[in-house]
Parts: structure tokens; sequence; C-alpha cells
């Protein structure tokens, strides 16, 4: 059962561009789904709406099989039963930490107030600071107060607005971590805005991309890894190496070679290989020779750019081996990491 | 499946808000609504004669006195607000900040003080006489050149302001290019920053312009008739309601026309944002016989407008105050405080309905009408008065013709007979004094705090209590304290719709001074005077974006 459906969500800004067109997406109760695309792609505007923050101009939302946008109606967001995590958290600059996690609790009873003060501190990690401001937090800690006060009253669906992006990266890994925890933790369906594909990643059940304000694909994230349905989305996940072959029934034929692929009728495509399926081999009479351009120093690795035919490709090796510019490699391809995205006619 | 039971598009109460804001808009036209029916009633009996012989003089008088009055406040603002700003000498901080205070003094009162020095009895004749006998030429200044140079020394400081935070903040970088390019300061002020700070000089005249237009108490007392003195005329001397409108229409087009005069004089530089990151200009620092030049320069203006009459008015308090009726003074201090007191509420409560409305409705309609209902400081006082009193007097009538109908006893005047028409009348003019500060605190408080609030299931009203109020303390505090001393000081609105026998420091001081009771004037004058310098040291920060309209 869904809990969440929106049918050709359509929305136009002054200036007539399409901030969000015709996206039709269900998410499940208790599901995590990560909503990415690069900045502008209309995702947050996508995230506002289902909050009630933007009103659409097409299409319905249903929250709980319960129409709150849509055929002239429309539910505010204060009677949606939201929750929404800012990216800038908002939190309230005059209120203790405390004051802020029960603000969206106006009806309860004093002792249901305190109860859930508790439950919430003790759930993202935070007792003792209730009465701190939120000038004297960490990122970190402001942040785990912004979700305990959206998580407080109950949402039946809790959205994050790029929660990682105020961060820096040694923080980002712990925090992630621990806001899956939290999410995990309290069986909530929550729905994730973020420009970056390692948090959709680690992080969701499953992934949504949206460009240009359209909905691309949705799937696990495996799924969209392995099987990206365009070379948008294959690059999207990381570099790619994206090679146009034809297919003359029965062989695959690129300019890295035929390729034992089994496909039948005349049709051409893109084949998708990443740099970790090409390895550097000793004279192997089925390698491809190549010639290296260039070789970037990666830490842990090193990446190298390759000459394959008027190919230019990306492989990641090992550090044991040097390579310079100039030398000349055998390659072989690990096709069964590849994936093919034929043309459609 | 998903099932679609329809639910009702929710009239909550975000609708409200907005039927209660656009109610308030509405009632803030009420003046203009007035000027606008009374000129399709046709002029009144007394126009003819007006046409004739009064109102080539109005014209005259009045547009002289923008143009002379405006060039004097550029005579008296432009140098010093250079020099402050790009010079080094000594008193340059004290100076810097005392340029602003001729602000505090309205411009009646700098009008009958300088009467008084000038006066017969006056200390500057009486000295002459002293040293050179009874043959010393009579200096009369009670003229339309008088008022040109003393209202001058009461506005100039609107010049300066907005000229020295031209100087520091926006033309740094141009002056110091210029300078490194070899010009001297006097080549780079007239070949670059003037030019360059024409749209900031253009929005100092306009405000310049509006406060001699508005000006009352300056003009009568000096013999100089101009558009407000006529409404004044019309009014109470010939009682003629629809010359007065027929007066208020055409002082109306004139500021029409000043502010169009405006935009196009400012160009492309609509929006003066004057709250940029001052880093102190490299000061040039004066030596020798030019640092003592600055020096006078700059205080000569701080003399003439502001300590010269503040000391007269202090000679004359200390000899009158034993005088003084303590009732009565308590009394007129009392109305003065609750009256000012309670318009600033309103205006600052309006500015944050108006505001907060549009931060519910995200809408550029509803923000052009807001804009629209600000405006009201471009407005005359006299205007506004009769375009409150005529429609306020009609309600009136017919209340007191219907408790007759139904043999009740009259409430008598309800609306013009009390302090509310004065009420009323002060939300439209000064709205925009409060409006500014709450705006600009409004931009300050991130939309997500609203957006959040509303997530976690919060109605409109505990948004705005819990949430913008207590962010907002400090705008509502400036906004509050600005509207408080300009309503303080302000004549002619009140002269007009003030209830009978009531009394403010403001008209006070003025009945008192045209009846050549100076010294008794004084004790009411420098109160005011007092009141209004607590909150310029606020206003040199604020003030340009306050009133532009």
């Amino acid at each position: 059962m869904s809990l969440l459906e929106l049918q050709s969500v359509t929305k136009t800004f002054t200036g007539n561009s399409l901030a969000v067109e015709n996206v039709s997406l269900q998410v499940t109760q208790g599901e995590l789904l990560a909503l990415t695309g690069e900045s502008g792609c209309g995702k947050t505007t996508l995230l506002r709406i289902i909050a009630g923050l933007e009103q659409p101009d097409g299409g319905s939302v249903y929250l709980d099989n319960q129409l709150v946008a849509g055929n002239g109606h429309f539910i505010h967001p204060q009677h949606r039963q939201v929750g929404l995590v800012f990216q800038d958290y908002a939190l309230f600059p005059h209120m203790t930490v405390a004051k802020n996690i029960i603000f969206g609790l106006g009806s309860w009873s004093r002792t249901e107030r305190h109860s859930r003060l508790m439950e919430m501190l003790k759930l993202v990690e935070l007792k003792g600071f209730e009465d701190r401001y939120p000038h004297q937090l960490s990122g970190g800690q402001q942040q785990r107060v912004a979700i305990a006060r959206a998580l407080a009253p109950k949402p039946k669906l809790l959205l994050l607005d790029e929660p990682f992006s105020n961060l820096d990266t040694l923080l980002k890994d712990q925090v992630r971590r621990e806001v899956s925890a939290i999410l995990r933790l309290s069986g909530t369906t929550a729905i994730l805005v973020t420009h970056d594909i390692q948090d959709a990643m680690s992080m969701a059940d499953r992934i949504a991309i949206l460009r240009n304000g359209r909905l691309l694909q949705v799937g696990v994230p495996n799924q969209l890894y392995d099987h990206p349905m365009d070379s948008y989305i294959a690059s999207f996940f990381g570099k790619v190496n994206l090679i146009p072959v034809t297919s003359d029934g029965g062989r695959v034929n690129s300019e890295i070679g035929s390729l034992d692929l089994n496909e039948i009728g005349d049709k051409t495509g893109i084949l998708c290989l990443r740099p970790q399926h090409i390895t550097i081999v000793k004279d192997n009479e089925s390698a491809t020779l190549s010639e290296i351009i260039g070789v970037t120093y990666l830490g842990n690795c090193q990446q190298l750019e390759l000459k394959t035919g008027g190919c230019q490709l990306w492989c990641i090796q090992p550090l044991n081996v040097k390579y310079s510019p100039g030398q000349e490699v055998n390659l072989r391809f690990d096709l069964g990491g590849a994936h093919v995205i034929w043309d459609q006619h | 499946m998903i099932s679609t039971n329809r639910l009702p598009f929710r009239i909550g109460p975000v609708s409200k808000w907005l039927i209660a804001a656009l109610v308030v808009m509405l009632l803030l036209g009420i003046p203009i609504y007035t000027v606008i029916a009374g000129l399709f009633k046709g002029p009144g009996a007394n126009w003819e004669h007006l046409q004739k012989f009064l109102l080539p003089d109005y014209v005259k008088n009045s547009l002289l006195l923008v143009f002379g009055t405006g060039l004097l406040t550029l005579f008296w603002g432009l140098p010093t607000a250079w020099l402050v700003s790009t010079t080094q000498f000594p008193g340059r901080r004290l100076l810097e900040w005392l340029l602003i205070m001729p602000l505090s003094i309205p411009t009646y009162i700098m009008a009958f003080t300088y009467a008084g020095i000038f006066d017969y009895t006056g200390f500057i004749q009486t000295s002459l006489r002293k040293a050179f006998g009874l043959k010393v030429l009579h200096l009369d200044i009670l003229n339309l050149y008088g008022v040109m140079v003393i209202m001058s020394l009461a506005l100039f400081p609107y010049v300066y302001v907005i000229a020295r935070t031209a100087f520091l903040t926006r033309f740094r970088s141009l002056i110091e290019a210029s300078q490194t390019l070899g010009a001297s300061v006097t080549q780079s002020f007239f070949k670059v920053i003037l030019p360059v700070a024409r749209p900031a000089l253009v929005a100092g005249l306009t405000l310049v312009s509006m406060e001699v237009l508005n000006d009352y108490g300056a003009v009568t007392y000096y013999g100089v008739t101009t558009f407000t003195t006529g409404i004044f005329h019309s009014w109470f001397s010939l009682e003629d309601i629809q010359a007065a409108i027929y007066l208020s229409a055409t002082l109306l087009m004139t500021v029409f026309i000043i502010l169009l005069l405006e935009k196009y004089f400012r160009g492309q530089e609509r929006f003066y944002n004057p709250v940029l990151a001052e880093r102190p200009l490299k000061k040039n620092r004066l030596t020798g016989s030019s640092k003592w030049m600055a020096f006078l320069c700059c205080l000569l203006p701080v003399f003439l407008g502001f300590i010269l009459p503040l000391f007269q008015l202090a000679v004359w308090c200390l000899s009158s105050f034993a005088d003084v009726s303590h009732i009565d003074f308590i009394t007129t201090i009392f109305n003065s405080f609750t009256l000012a007191f309670g318009a600033s509420a309103v205006c600052t409560a309006v500015s944050l309905l108006l505001l907060f409305v549009s931060r519910l409705q995200r809408n550029r309609v509803y923000d052009g009408l807001m804009k629209l209902s600000t405006m009201g400081y471009a407005i005359p006082g006299a205007v506004v008065a009769i375009g409150v009193l005529v429609p306020f007097l009609l309600v009136d009538k017919n209340i007191i013709s219907l408790f007759r109908q139904l043999n009740l006893t009259t409430p008598g005047l309800v609306l013009t007979g009390t302090v509310f028409g004065l009420l009323f009348a002060f939300t439209v003019r000064f709205l925009s004094v409060a409006f500014n500060p709450v705006e600009s605190g409004f931009e300050k408080v991130a939309r997500s705090m609203d957006e959040a609030a509303a997530t976690l299931g919060v109605g409109n009203w505990r948004r705005l209590m819990n949430i913008n109020l207590p962010l907002l303390k400090g705008a509502l505090g400036t906004a509050l304290l600005l509207v408080f001393v300009d309503i303080l000081k302000e004549l002619p609105l009140t002269l007009i719709l003030r209830p009978f026998n009531f009394n403010t420091l403001a008209t006070r001081s003025f009945e008192l001074a045209s009846d050549e009771q100076m010294a008794a004037a004084a004790v009411p004058s420098l109160v005011i005077i007092l009141v209004g310098m607590v909150p310029v040291y606020i206003l040199n920060t604020i003030l340009i974006k306050r009133k532009s309209p």
C-alpha cells in the first residue's frame, strides 16, 4: 500500500520554466526514498509540493489515501502531518532545544509532551542538551534537533531537504549513519532530497532521479547503478566509459573491438563500462592494445586515461605498478559488469 | 487503489488574514478617495476667487520654496558630507555626528526661534544697537527667502546623511581609483563622485521637497502663502470644503510630479541600499589652514541649525519656566505622549499585519498594493487631514441624525470630536515610517522559519506570536520609536483634526509662538527636541530607507 502517491504532478514558475513536469511516483509505508538530480532539476520543488509549501499547477498528491493537492483541493501544510527538515535546519533561534522539539505538540497534554521530548532526545542522542540554544550546538547537533523536532508530532511522512549539504566531508559520513539509524529506529517513511549520489546510495531503499523537472528512473540503488536507463543516469553514478556499439545479428562491434555479448538483431547502442571493469593484463591474445594518455594519482588507487582506436577510456588501477603517459598496455574488459543501453526505435 | 474522496478547499486562516489586510489597505486610501471624489463635485463658491488671486502665489511660493530650500540643503549638506567622509581634521568625529542633529528640530520651531533671534528685541539687534547705536539696519527675515534658509537649516541632514553614506560605502573604490589616477580631491569630487552620487542626492532632495510641501508652521509664521496655508485658509476662514479639496488635488499633483521626476533622475538606481559593510575610507589628513577651514565649514551648519537655536530656546526656557502652568503643561505632555504612543502602536501593528500576510501570500499583486498603501508619507499632512475630515464628518452627522430619529441622546462627534480621526490620519501618513524597519526585520527572518512552523502543524496566529514577533522585537522597537518622535513633532495634521481644546506639545508651542510668547513656547519645544534627539542616531542608519517612496 502506498503512503504517498503523486499523479502527473506539474509546477510552473513565473518565467515559464517548468520546475516539475508530469511526475508520478509512489512511496510505500516505511520506505526511504531518495530524490536526486543536479541542482535546479526540481527535486526541492517536488519536496515542497509534498509538504504543502507549494501548490502544484497540475496533477494530484495523495497522502495516506487522502487527496491533499489537486483538482482544486489544497490542504495547507499545518494540516498535512508531514514533517520537513530544512536545508538550513530552520531552528527557532529564540527557543531552547526542548522548546524547539515540542513546538509542534501544541495540542498534547503536558505529560505527553514531556515524555515525547525525552523520547526524542534519546532517539537523537541529545539528552542533557535540552536547555541549550541552537547557536550553542554544532552543525551535526543542530541537524539532529531539526530531525527530532520534525519527528516529534509523529508525522505520516518525513521530508529531508539536502540534509547533509551544510556538513563538511569528515562529519558527513558519520551524520549519514546517525540519520539512517534514527530513521530506521523510528520506522519513519521518509523522502530525502540530495544532489549527492553517495547520500542516496548509502541510505535509500529506492532512488528517484530527476532531470529538468522530469522523473527519469526510479529503482533500488544497485538496479540503477547496474542498469541505468540512459547515459545521463550512468554518468550520474560516477565516472563511466560510454562506448558506442552496433549489433549486426549475433555480433556486437565497437571501437574497442568485437564484444562477446549475445544480442540479436540490427541495432545501435551505448556500452556502459565502469572504470573498475577494465584491467591491464600482461600479453594476452584476447586483449586490446591501448595507449596511456594520462595518469592521475587518487590516493588509494590511480586513474588512467587511455586511448584505444578513436575511443577514450578511463580505468582504475592499484598503485603497485607505475604507469606513465605514452606507454602501451593490453586491456581486458569485464563484460559481466557492463550494461548496454540500446537505442529506441 | 487510491480513493478519490473530495475534500473542500480549505478557506483556512490564510484567507481571513488576507481579508483583514486588504480591508486595512482599502481604509488607508480614504484621503485619496475623498480628494478624487471631491473633484467630481465641482469647485466651491470661492474657487474662482482663489484661482484668480491666490493660487498663482501658492504655486509660485511653493515651487520657489521647494527649489530654493533644495539648493540650500545641497549647499549645507554636500560639502560637509564630502569633508567628513574623505578627510581628517580636528573635531571630525564629533561633527560627523552633530551634523545630523538639526533633524531633531521641527521646521516651525526653527522658524519662530530665528524670528526671535532676529527680532527687534532679540539678542542680535540688541547687541548691534549697543555696539553701534540706533542707526543699525533693520534685518527682516520674515519673508520667502527667510523661510528657505530656515527650512534648509532644519532639513539639510537628509542630504548630508544620504550623501555621506554614499561616499562611505558605494563610492569608496571610485574615490580611491580616481585618486590613484592622479586626480586631486576636488577634481575627483566634480568629475567622478557627483555624477555617480546623483541618484542618492535626488533621493535626498525628494525627501526635502516632501517636508517643504508638508510644512505649515514655518510658512505661516513668516507670512508666506503656500498650498498648505491655502488649504488652512479655505477650511478655517472660508469654510469651503470644496476649495480645500481642489487645493489638495493640485498639491497632490505637484507631489506626484516630484516623484516622477525623482524616478526619472534616479534612472536605474532605484534600489539604493545604504546598509553595506562600511569599511572606512582612507581619509586624507588635512594640514595647516585647510584643516581649520574644513572644521569651520562643518561647524557652521551645526551652529546655525542646532547649537544657536537650542541655545536661544534654553535661554527663553530658563526665563519662563517658573511661569508655566504646570497642570496645563503636564496635560499637554500626557496628550502628546499617549497620542504618539497610540499612533505608533497602530502603525507598527498595521505594518506587522501587512507584512505577515505578504509572507503568507507570496503574491506580487498583493505586494504591489501593500507598497501603494504605505505611500501616505508623500501626501502632505494638510491633505491627509482634509481627506480624513470630510468623510468622517459625514459619518458623524449620520450617526447623530440616526440617534435623533431614535430619540436617543446623541453621542456627539464620535470620529471627529475624539482622537480617533487623528489616530487614523496619523496611521495613513506615518505608516511607512514604521513599515520600513519592520520590513527589513522580516527580511532577516528566514522564510524557512515560517515554513518549519507550518509543517509542524502550527496555525498562522501562533506562528505570528511565537515565531515572528519574538524574532522581530528589535525592528518593532525601532518602528515604535521612529513613529513616536515623528508624531510628537507633527503640526498641520494635528491642527486640523484635533478635538476641541485638545493640545499637544506641537500645537501648544506653535500657538504660543504665534501669540509672540516665545519664552513660553520654548518649554514644549525643548521637550520635542530632546525626545527627538534620542532616535536621530538610529535615524542616521535607516533614515534613507524609511521614507524613500
